[in-house]
């Protein structure tokens, strides 16, 4: 049980620290992010758990995914003036 | 001024002769030397020290494993109230704990009604202002700002006041 407790507190930091450079800035981040947490506190079955962990975690890939998607679109502008 | 037969009876030198070792080696590199600078000087004094071969210097854990420290950057590194006040401006500055209820050792759950997610929000701020590392081990011994205080004085590596010679 509390390797569980152990792995979401490690998801909640990684996801904060993701989320430092959110598009719509850091603190409209983080209450977003303190909802969802907050919303399945009371969440005891084990298998469930490792479920939500799983969704945190393609979160996770999800937010590198549009980190990246802005950079190619930064450099892309940067080269071609008309698209 | 020492003679040279004075010299000459160092056991360090006497085996190196036996060895046919360059002196130079047999003394150590500069890394040896100052691994022995960390022993208690009782040691460094004592005849015993000549005696202490390179093995046994070198199971010595030194006291940094941080490959570079500049302490061209700021001097020193911070003193214990230096912490300790650091600390507590940001815990004032976490904006779900009044300031006037701010103190060293104020129980985060139980005093200022925290939660485990509030924790982990202080801690990365306390990594980002401290610049030190605080593993998920570390973070569930942190209760308190001084148990904070504690662990980041270590990191930091500031000597504590009775263990200055």
């Amino acid at each position: 049980m509390s390797s569980q407790r152990r792995v979401v507190l490690q998801l909640y930091r990684e996801l904060l620290f993701m989320g430092r450079e959110y598009p719509m800035g850091f603190l409209f981040f983080r209450e977003r992010l303190r909802k969802v947490f907050q919303k399945n506190k009371t969440v005891e079955d084990y298998e469930q758990i490792s479920n939500l962990i799983k969704r945190g975690n393609f979160v996770i890939k999800e937010l590198e995914a549009m980190y990246k998607l802005r950079k190619y679109r930064t450099l892309k502008k940067n080269y071609y003036e008309d698209s | 001024m020492m003679s040279l037969s004075h010299i000459f009876k160092s056991r360090v030198i006497q085996l190196a002769l036996l060895r046919n070792k360059s002196l130079s080696r047999s003394f150590g590199g500069s890394m040896v030397k100052f691994r022995y600078t960390l022993l208690p000087p009782v040691i460094q004094n004592s005849s015993l020290f000549h005696t202490f071969n390179t093995q046994f210097i070198r199971s010595i854990p030194l006291l940094s494993n941080r490959q570079v420290r500049l302490f061209s950057e700021d001097g020193l590194p911070p003193t214990w109230e230096e912490v300790n006040k650091k600390i507590i401006d940001v815990l004032s500055a976490f904006d779900k704990i009044a300031p006037e209820n701010v103190s060293l050792g104020a129980h985060f759950v139980n005093d200022l009604g925290l939660d485990s997610l509030d924790i982990v929000e202080i801690v990365m701020s306390f990594e980002d202002f401290f610049d030190v590392e605080i593993t998920d081990d570390e973070l569930e011994t942190i209760f308190s700002g001084k148990d904070a205080a504690d662990l980041i004085g270590r990191k930091l590596e500031i000597p504590f006041p009775e263990a200055a010679l």
